[in-house]
This record gives structure tokens, sequence and C-alpha cells, in this order.
């Protein structure tokens, strides 16, 4: 396991600073072969016995997946979910069969579109009852653009952020460490019915802000898929 | 201007603090593939060096392992039950099961209450409390559940239950299994999450919606045990014998808590007979064929009067009270 990791990190320092990015096509390549050698046991591992391979993959996938995707969806419990699903995916449907990429690149594509897909859901099935009205059904689609993700988690950070800090600890306790709300009320010597109360302002506020931006801009880019 | 466009670049992006600019840059530099894969590349190494928090990594291939183990035998026979039954006897390590378990259990009675602290719910009542190991319990009506008052989670956490009840199981760092036990020795093992247990006279059944769980029983003088999959149910007659295997939508154990009522192609003498176990309350329904006809759905009721003023509408019948016995007649 150790072995795997320090591999990847030591082909990350090569190519690093290396990296030409004007280079034309013939010289590139064998950059390409080498993102994909890294991952050459696994590939084998995974094709010759998928659940062994995919048990390497979790070795060597799961915490950056979790660590990336809970920057989206804020609980660790969802982002554990959602990034165990893609690996039942991966071995139950055989979609290792189907990727040219590196599993690395589908993994994390895959765990980025997830989140993004889920926060947007859980965004509008809590909308005003006006909003949803008026939503068309959603479909699960993917930004154009890389940085659409990276400033949906930017913004779910800088949202909880805002809050004033009792009531964002309250919240982390919650969705980072999945306490419940007896728990929560024990250690901060707070009634059960406060934790609610505090947990539902906290909630409330981080949609509301996230909605203002991301739900109408979600809808943006479903009339433009249109 | 792409030359700039680095490791340090990518990690300022990652982090946040890049420009409107710089990020229309990674937007156009990302669209070849080589450098699709150095950017992954990049955000994994990223991850890794600011881990928001640590994963159980092994916990989560014990998940995968049971759930590529379920692949395919969604319903296993009863042979084949049998069969896996003396191999897999620490498959429950890992669990993270969420199951409903109805079994037979009549008078389990515990002479000695020094040993045993006994939580009970009367008639119509709901009861919520949390036990020494954090595990909270929702005691539904007409149940009880007795917890041993010393050693309790040190070396096991073993709990006897008569009745029905959900279990938030708190997940201790030792991985101490938790076993509800009930009277005619079926047990149910497992491992730091949320399940309910239902244990009344007539049938038993198990139902798993998430993770495995192991399941012991007894059927005549032969020790059983069965390993749960998602979304398998599991009955045991009088006799601990199993009935049947079928995969089915489960929300009745969260809805226990919310005073909710989910009937699934139920009858409506079983609904009577459910409101003679969890309410104490006698419903006759004389007319055979409205006895038979079905309910479906979800539906919430505070307490057993809104339920039946719900059946009754649905049904269209006339409820006739006399004494404690209710009667439902055809309009």
């Amino acid at each position: 396991m150790g072995q795997v990791r320090s591999s990847v990190a030591s082909i990350g320092n090569n190519e690093n600073g290396s990296q030409p990015l004007a280079l034309p096509k013939d010289l590139v390549e064998p950059q390409s072969v080498a993102v994909l050698d890294d991952e050459l046991f696994i590939r084998k591992a995974v094709l010759t016995n998928p659940r062994m391979g995919v048990e390497l993959l979790y070795k060597r996938y799961f915490q950056p997946m979790c660590t990336h995707a809970v920057k989206f969806v804020g609980a660790r419990e969802v982002a554990e979910d959602l990034v165990s699903e893609i690996f039942f995916d991966f071995y139950s449907q055989d979609k290792f069969l189907d990727i040219t990429t590196s599993y690395r690149l589908y993994l994390f594509r895959t765990v980025r579109n997830r989140a993004y897909n889920y926060l947007r859901w859980d965004l509008s099935r809590k909308a005003e009852l006006t909003e949803v009205a008026q939503k068309p059904i959603l479909k699960e689609h993917q930004p154009d653009q890389i940085s659409q993700y990276e400033e949906l988690y930017h913004d779910v950070e800088e949202a909880v952020n805002r809050l004033p800090v009792e009531r964002r600890r309250i919240y982390l306790m919650r969705k980072f460490d999945g306490m419940k709300y007896q728990e929560i009320a024990d250690e901060l010597h707070l009634s059960v019915k406060t934790v609610d109360v505090q947990l539902n302002r906290a909630n409330q506020f981080v949609r509301a802000l996230l909605r203002e931006k991301w739900l109408l801009n979600l809808l943006v880019c479903f009339v433009s898929l249109v | 201007m792409n030359a700039t466009i680095n490791k340090d670049f990518i990690f300022n992006y990652l982090a946040g603090k890049s420009t409107a600019l710089q990020k229309q840059l990674v937007d156009e530099w990302v669209k070849n593939p080589n450098h699709e894969e150095l950017f992954y590349q990049w955000l994994v190494e990223y991850e890794y060096q600011q881990p928001q928090y640590l994963t159980q990594v092994d916990e989560a291939i014990h998940r995968f392992q049971n759930f590529a183990e379920g692949k395919g035998v969604r319903y296993p026979t009863e042979s084949e039950i049998q069969a896996l039954a003396p191999v897999r006897n620490r498959t429950w390590w890992g669990v993270a099961a969420s199951l409903a378990l109805v079994l037979t259990a009549s008078g389990l009675i515990f002479k000695n209450s020094i040993v045993y602290q006994t939580y009970e719910s009367a008639v119509g009542e709901t009861k919520t409390f949390i036990l020494s190991d954090s595990t909270q319990v929702v005691l539904t009506a007409n149940s009880s559940l007795k917890v041993p008052r010393f050693g309790f989670g040190r070396e096991t956490r073993e709990v006897f239950l008569t009745g029905e009840a959900n279990f938030d199981v708190s997940h201790q760092a030792n991985d101490q299994r938790f076993v509800v036990r009930t009277e005619r020795g079926v047990e149910v093992v497992v491992l730091g999450t949320e399940f309910t247990v239902y244990a009344r006279p007539e049938k038993s059944k198990v139902i798993l919606n998430r993770g495995k769980v192991q399941l012991r029983y007894r059927e005549g003088k032969a020790e059983k045990q069965i390993m749960m999959k998602p979304g398998e149910l599991v009955m045991l007659d009088q006799n601990n014998h199993l009935e049947q295997q079928v995969v089915t939508q489960t929300d009745q154990n969260a809805a226990l808590k919310d005073h909710r009522f989910i009937f699934d192609d139920t009858t409506l003498a079983e609904f009577a007979e459910m409101m003679q176990e969890s309410y104490g309350i006698r419903v006759v329904i004389q007319d055979k064929k409205l006895a038979e006809r079905t309910l479906v759905g979800s539906f919430r009721a505070e307490n057993p009067k809104e339920l039946l003023e719900i059946v009754s509408k649905i049904f269209n019948v006339e409820i006739v009270k006399s004494g404690d016995t209710i009667l439902l007649t055809n309009k």
C-alpha cells in the first residue's frame, strides 16, 4: 500500500515543472504512457481479478475521493456513500472494460459529476413551492467547464464559513462528524431542541446562499441544453 | 501564456486562489486529454496532502466485499443458506445494516431485575432512550427491552427484546458487536448501525435494507444462521422454519419513529391483528370479503384512533365501537 502511494507521488514530482505544455503531439505521447503506467499493476489486477483490482483501487483512491466529494456534499456519510456507489458500479457493471483513460481520471471525473448532481438535486428538492413548480425535471448533466466544479464547492465552503461561529460548530458536528442531535446537545450543554433549531437555521442559510447563485445557474444550464 | 500552468498553478486553483481569468485558462488547458490526465493526477496529490478527514478504508472495502458477495445471489435458496451457514461465521465483520425483524417471542421472563435494567412501553406508547454505549433505542408499543446492568459494553453488548424496537447502534472503536436476543433463540448480530427488531407472536420476519447482518436461529434442534444481504426479507414461522426470501422495499423501521404506518399489500385482517398487537385494540371484521381487501401505502397517524379513521375512509367502512372492541362493517 505504501509503495503504491509513494509511486504516485514520485511520478507527480518528476512531471512537475518539467512538463512542457505546448509540446507537439508526438512529444506529449510518452507522458500519457507514463501516467497510465503508474496504474499498470492495478489495471492488470482489475482485468484478471476484478474484485482484487477494485480493492486495490479502494486503497489508493477511496480516501482522496471522499475528501474531494465531501467538499461538495458537506456531509461525510453522503460523500462515502456516493464514492462507494461509484466503486460498486465500476465493479458490477463492468465499467472498467470501457475505460480508455486512467482509472484515476474516470473515478474522479465520476465523483465530481455525481457530487455536483447530488448537490444540485439537494438544492432543488427543498426549494420553495413556486420554484419547484417552474422547475423542469433535471437530468444528470456535466458542466461544460471544469472550473464550475471548483466554483461550486468553493461556494459551499464559503457559505459554511459565513455561519455564526456557534452555529457553524453545530453544523460541522452534525454534518462532518456525523454526530447525533443528542450527542451534540450533551457536548455543548444545549437542549436537543436548540440543536435542532440551530441546525435548521444553518441549513437554511447555506442553502439560501447557494441557491441564489446555483439553482438559477443550473436552470440556465438546463435550458441551454434543450 | 499556457506555459504558466504547472502543478503549483493547479494547486492554487484547487485551493480557490485563482482569478477568473486563471480559471478560464484551466478550462481551456484541460481540454487536451493529456492535460486532463495530469489535472486528475495533481488533484489526487492535492487531496492526499490536504485530507478533510481520514476515512476508514478497510471498512469501506468490507462493504465492497459484502456487495461483491451479494452480486447475483439476491434470492438464495434454502439449501444455499444452509450450505453457507457454517462457513461464514465471521462475515458480520464490518457490517452496516438496517433491518427489520419480526419474530416470535412472548413471555421473556427475567426473574432477576437486579441483573437487568428493564425498559418497557405501555400499549399505544412509544419510548425513546439511550443506552450506556450511546446506542439509541426506540421502543414501540407494548414492548420491553432488558439490558444487563453490569458489564454492558465492556465485553459484549447483548440485549433481550420482547416486542418491537428500533436500534441505532453506536459503533465502537474495537468493532464490538451488538446482539439482540429473543426468546425463541433468534438472534441478530450487528455491528454499529440502525435496525429494527420486531418480535411478536404469529411469525418472525427480518428485512434488511443496507449492509449485512447475521441472523441465528434454531430450527428443531439444529442451530442455523444466515447472512442477509440488502433488500432481503426472511420470514420464520412459529417453529422457526424459514418461509421465504423476497426483495422488498422497506421503510418500516424509519417509519416507526415518526408515526408513519406502511402497508404493503396488507389485508384488513392483518391490519386488525396489528392493532391488537400494538395497541391492544380488538378490531373485528365479520365480512370475509372485506377482511381480505388489501391496503397499500404509507400513512401518518399519531394514534390508533387516527389510523382507524384513515383506514375506514379508504375502505369506506363504518367504525362501530362496543366496549373494547371495534367493529368494521361495510357502509
